[in-house]
């Protein structure tokens, strides 16, 4: 059996699902912010009780730890050694203002102060020769560091990107002290965690594994204790940013990686969608009680790219190109001199939407139930939403100043909301040359299956997809990712047959690097995919495309040169409008990705029937307010939908985890895996 | 059927996106790395209505280029009547005389077309390395024509009918240096309003024109609303004027010191900066075209309107702004105005704010380091620009900053990137410690940036201010540390002139330091 854990702020989500018969178990329990470890015990409890009907061979985590000890600020203090005259680099950031407009900017938090950063003696040139030498002496920076009480320590000089002797030696010899004195020392090196040209995003990346890492530590140490308490002696696996797994030995180190495993699931469990379903190209949309994570996959596999974004942090580190926005079901909204915004600040869980009675302020889920889109005693759990609050509420804070009807009002804020998040979709795709009429989209997070139709019709998009578990359609993603390994580095070489060998030569020894860094976490590499990817831009640019190098072309110079520079004038083509083939090319980074394919999981199929739904789905009708006027429609219980059902907007679809909408003139197929694909009648 | 309430968001953000999306075209594949790292650019679209037009969305990272383009359109309109316009034209300019900044500043222009009618205007303006004129970076320092500063490019055709004038290309490309990256960031600039026009084709064709006018109406009320009630109604009433002083160091070829000097007067709903008062027009290139006095005004009131109301034509409204001809704020051609635009800017801002503070205590901060560091080191083969940070004033809410102030936002060069693209090592960016002036909350502080130059041959040109004056506190807070300009060669440190222009070769050294900020209410005992 396959499990994944997936813990987020709200709820941890339980998926179990047994290789031989397919059979899946689904399970929702609160989580526990204050120890996050807790909530895991109580999952493997869950686990240990109910779902055996076989052994647990392979258990993978998604974890919101490093990230909010980030975003909270809520770690232990480091130490950043840097070239002498450069201390101030993390401070000093890009020199630019958060807020244009704002004549009393505040300081963004300092990740570490001035007294916990260091001068060293040293400098290196842009081309990698020895302006001046290191000075090795570390013991009484050690000594203050110890004083301090601080166990970790990140080190970022100058260029270190083309020389990382400096650095190297550094780190040997506090690694040498702290050994003698026995003193516990995390060390997080830039020319190891992201061999990068920029001072600042090399600094910053650094410093951030430095911060997150030892507290992951912990946290998965804990784990890997409630493991060995359950007796189910297997490993560890965990959810990284860059959509793949990873193991609790790569964490230990680079923690940095780990980042955005929580958001890295759905993306995942996105590319499971296209593959069984055959669509090439998906837009995925997972939208919760805050925010909403949007991504797109083309040829049926996710999009990563080389960095990314924490709160006002950029690391370089491979990730899934997700946007998240401020939009979900507790999305507040508010009238100002007679405009209405919706968002980003939400109500969260608690207070929750005013329905939920505590809340006083309108949220989208209060316009939801408004507009008869959801059932009052059938919603996340909760048996009794107080529709007469919610319209009391909307009234006050919307229709009224505004001069509108309830439900105009109510629709309003779904139109708002819409269009919010249908502008991170246009981000990540029209803004990048990609044309979500060429596209499928994907809804899932509990109020995915709401708005996903609206979202669709919006952008031209013509199918949308709801998976068979869409409130844990995240947590199913990491029973589907295979582990994955990556390393980065920048080279600064024009592209041209001279260097070829050069690229090569760099590529090979970073490919080597990559493998033991793999092998040494107790992996084999023996089934692994590696894939060679190179950044270039017209020499003097500033941003960089990424192309893949293809090996079969190997032997040929001539060959593999033209067909990164084709690869590269294409997408330069699609994504800025213009090319100028007279131009140098210059490859800046390159990127070693290493893939350990994992077994596939099969869904289990549903029974078949035909065109009418079965009477048992039916569960009543009901009225909805949609484009300005009232419609009759009729609520469908999901569980007992069969295969070849189509069910005719405007439609309710409910299940213990999520509620599908789909609108008048819009028709939902369910097919033998339970997805409902839903198109406009006449298409 | 009427427009909604809810229509109109959808709108508003519309013209935000469009404007967004190309400056993401322009910024990502544009060679300067005045546009690429430092994103010293903007892009306006502006709606017509009446036959005139109106900014309706802004993408923007420089507040200088607040509203200057609005400027520069009054004057392509006289030259060019919108009715002669066709699909597919685009219109250059980079003449301060005209409504632009200073040369480097090139603006691009296109009309869009919907149904055969005009229904917009999008520009584009950004900041190149090089625009030729006697000084690499075509940032002198000093005693400067205009034709000395660079390539004067009056309102013209670039592209007629979607046909690029080629031409015109290669003859302006042949007088600036580094002519491929110009070419390059040319056709950025082509890209992103290509890409603004199919985009607004779009929004015009799902919501009418009508519809979309009577939203771009709605939202400029809303605006010019919000600067009656958040500004000139609380401006004291027309027979007590608003007025303050403040100085530049000097012009960079004599070091008198510059006055400059705002009257602000409220006549009902309407408000009136009056700059008749301050100094004649100057030899040195720090004189201010009309275009950057506005964009100060408008930065200003801007700040003080909360982030809610849409940046578009409607802000502008009910403000008038007089300067007098021949004065440093509407120089006569062929006035140098290459520092204009990035200093005397700054010391508008200042005194506008010091006329403004004791009618807003808690919004308005002590002085910023009032300056933008600017430094140009370049030889026949390479042009390095760069503006160094300062230190924010303090302010009624807490502490200054350290970062660009006022009206510039630009990021740093990457040291890296620096040194792999230029014969310069950086030896020193650090801050200065207690170079924020004390006070309640103390002022930001500035920054130390060394050059160390690795060729021979190489001139370099400073355009800095705050070395004579330093930024003021306010309400008891003390002043910030001024900055100062040195140069080492061998042995020898010197300082240098706040404004300069001079030849340096291999080993020589430059230490640029900048101001604090002013520091707000009396310190704590």
């Amino acid at each position: 059996m396959r499990c994944g854990i997936d813990t987020g702020g709200t709820f941890t989500d339980i998926i179990t699902v047994n290789n031989d018969t397919s059979k899946l178990y689904v399970k929702k329990i609160p989580s526990t912010p204050i120890n996050p470890a807790n909530v895991f015990k109580t999952a493997l409890d869950y686990i240990n009780k109910h779902s055996m009907d076989g052994q647990i061979d392979y258990l993978c985590h998604g974890t919101t730890v490093g990230i909010n000890a980030v975003l909270q600020g809520n770690y232990d203090p480091i130490a950043l050694l840097s070239t002498k005259n450069f201390t101030d680099i993390l401070e000093i950031a890009t020199q630019r203002r958060p807020h244009l407009y704002s004549l009393d900017s505040q300081y963004r938090k300092i990740l570490v102060p001035k007294t916990a950063r260091y001068p060293i003696n040293e400098r290196i040139a842009a081309d990698g020769h020895i302006i001046t030498n290191l000075d090795t002496n570390v013991e009484s920076i050690f000594q203050d560091i110890k004083k301090k009480s601080i166990h970790s320590v990140a080190i970022s000089f100058l260029n270190s990107y083309n020389n990382s002797s400096h650095e190297e030696i550094i780190a040997e010899q506090l690694e040498k002290i702290a050994n003698k004195e026995n003193y516990s020392l995390f060390i997080s090196r830039s020319s190891d965690v992201c061999p990068i040209i920029r001072e600042y995003n090399r600094t910053v990346t650094t410093v951030l594994n430095a911060i997150v890492t030892p507290k992951l530590k912990v946290y998965f140490k804990e784990l890997e204790n409630h493991i060995l308490e359950s007796n189910l002696g297997i490993p560890l696996r965990l959810m990284k940013s860059n959509a793949g797994v990873s193991t609790v030995e790569e964490v230990k180190n680079y923690g940095i990686h780990s980042l955005l495993g929580g958001l890295a699931g759905g993306v995942m469990a996105g590319e499971y969608v296209c593959k069984q379903l055959k669509i090439p190209n998906l837009i995925t949309i997972d939208i919760g009680g805050t925010s909403c994570d949007v991504a797109t996959l083309e040829k049926s596999q996710a999009k990563i790219r080389d960095h990314l974004i924490i709160g006002e942090y950029k690391a370089i580190v491979p990730s899934t190109e997700v946007e998240t926005i401020g939009a979900g079901g507790g999305s507040i909204a508010k009238v100002n001199d007679g405009l209405l915004s919706v968002g980003p600040d939400s109500q969260g869980a608690d207070p929750g939407p005013a329905c939920y009675g505590k809340g006083s302020l309108a949220t989208m889920t209060d316009a939801n139930l408004v507009l008869g889109l959801l059932d009052p005693k059938n919603f996340a759990g909760k048996n009794n939403l107080l529709f007469d609050k919610s319209k009391r509420t909307i009234k006050e804070n919307v229709a009224n100043p505004l001069n509108l009807s309830i439900e105009e009002a109510a629709l309003g804020i779904r139109r708002i909301l819409n269009q919010n998040m249908s502008a991170a979709i246009y981000k990540i795709t029209v803004m990048k040359g990609r044309n979500p009429h060429d596209y499928s989209l994907c809804g899932f997070g509990g109020a995915g299956p709401l708005h996903a139709v609206d979202l669709a019709q919006s952008l031209e998009i013509p199918e949308t997809v709801i998976p068979p578990y869409p409130g844990l359609w995240s947590a199913f993603g990491m029973l589907v990712s295979d582990l994955k390994f990556d390393k980065i580095k920048t080279v600064l070489l024009e592209l041209n047959q001279e260097n070829l060998k050069e690229l090569n030569d760099q590529m090979l020894s970073l490919q080597n690097e990559l493998a033991l860094h793999v092998t040494n976490q107790n992996l084999k590499i023996d089934k692994a995919n590696i894939t060679q990817i190179i950044t270039v831009q017209y020499f003097g640019q500033g941003y960089s495309i990424a192309v893949k190098v293809d090996q079969s072309l190997k032997d040929d110079d001539k060959k593999v040169i033209d067909q990164i520079r084709k690869d590269f004038l294409e997408q330069h083509q699609s994504e800025y409008g213009w090319n100028d083939e007279q131009r140098i090319i210059q490859v800046v980074d390159i990127w070693i990705n290493l893939v350990i394919p994992q077994p596939e999981v099969i869904l289990p199929k549903i029974s078949i029937g035909n065109t009418n739904p079965p009477k048992e789905a039916f569960i009543k009708k009901t009225t909805i307010y949609d484009n300005s006027q009232w419609f009759d429609a009729k609520i469908f219980k999901k569980d007992e939908l069969l295969a070849g059902n189509k069910i005719k907007g405007p439609a309710i679809i409910l299940q213990d985890d999520s509620t599908t909408y789909i609108p008048n003139s819009f028709v939902g197929s369910i097919n033998e895996y339970g997805y409902i694909l839903i198109r406009e009648v006449n298409n | 059927m009427k427009l909604s309430p809810i229509d109109i968001q959808v709108i508003n953000q519309n013209f935000i996106q469009i404007a967004d999306q190309a400056g993401i075209v322009l910024q990502r594949s544009s060679f300067s790395p005045n546009i690429k790292e430092r994103l010293d650019f903007s892009v306006g679209i502006y709606g017509i209505l009446d036959n005139k037009p109106n900014l309706i969305g802004q993408a923007e990272h420089i507040p200088v280029h607040l509203g200057a383009m609005s400027e520069s359109l009054k004057y392509i309109q006289n030259l060019f009547p919108f009715e002669d316009l066709k699909e597919g034209d685009v219109i250059i300019t980079n003449d301060p005389y005209l409504g632009g900044t200073h040369l480097p500043d090139i603006s691009l222009t296109r009309p869009v077309f919907y149904d055969d009618s005009l229904i917009a205007i999008v520009t584009n303006r950004a900041h190149h390395a090089d625009v030729g004129g006697i000084i690499p970076g075509s940032m002198p320092a000093g005693e400067y024509t205009l034709e000395e500063e660079g390539v004067i490019i009056s309102p013209r055709f670039i592209q007629r009918k979607h046909k690029l004038d080629k031409s015109f290309l290669s003859s302006f490309l042949s007088q600036v240096r580094s002519p491929e990256e110009r070419k390059g960031d040319l056709n950025a600039q082509l890209a992103s309003l290509a890409i603004a026009s199919e985009k607004l084709k779009a929004l015009y064709k799902r919501y009418t024109t009508k519809k979309i006018n009577q939203a771009i109406n709605f939202l400029g009320n809303r605006s010019r609303n919000a600067v009656i009630t958040n500004f000139i109604e609380k401006l004291p009433s027309n027979s007590q004027p608003l007025s303050a002083i403040d100085y530049l160091d000097n012009d960079g070829v004599d070091d008198n010191s510059i006055e400059i000097n705002v009257k602000i007067v409220r006549k009902k709903n309407n408000v009136v900066f009056d700059f008749s008062n301050s100094a004649n027009q100057v030899k040195g290139n720090i004189n201010a075209t009309t275009a950057v006095v506005a964009a100060a005004c408008f930065y200003t009131i801007r700040c003080l309107i909360p982030s809610s109301y849409a940046t578009n034509f409607g802000l502008f409204e009910n403000i008038s702004i007089i300067t007098r001809e021949g004065s440093i704020l509407n120089p006569k051609k062929p006035a140098g105005v290459a520092g204009g635009n990035v200093e005397t800017s700054q010391r508008l801002v200042d005194v506008i704010l010091k006329a403004l503070a004791k009618k807003f205590p808690s919004q308005i901060p002590a002085a910023s380091c009032g300056t933008m560091n600017n430094i140009t080191i370049g030889s026949s083969n390479f042009t390095y620009y760069e503006t160094i940070a300062g230190g924010h004033g303090a302010s009624h809410n807490g502490s200054g900053i350290t970062a660009h102030t006022h009206m510039t936002n630009t990021g740093n060069t990457p040291i890296e990137i620096l040194e792999s693209h230029y014969p310069i090592d950086v030896l020193e960016y650090s801050l200065i410690d207690g170079s924020g002036g004390q006070g309640y909350h103390t002022g930001g502080r500035g920054i130390r940036r060394s050059f160390k130059i690795n060729s021979n041959d190489v001139k370099v040109s400073l355009l800095t201010e705050r070395r004579k004056h330093a930024p003021y506190g306010i309400f008891g807070g003390k002043k910030g540390r001024k900055g100062i300009n040195y140069l080492i060669k061998g042995s020898t440190k010197t300082i240098l002139p706040s404004k300069t222009t001079f030849s340096i070769n291999k080993g020589d050294k430059i230490i640029i330091e900048t101001p604090g900020g002013g520091g707000y209410g009396k310190p704590k005992s």
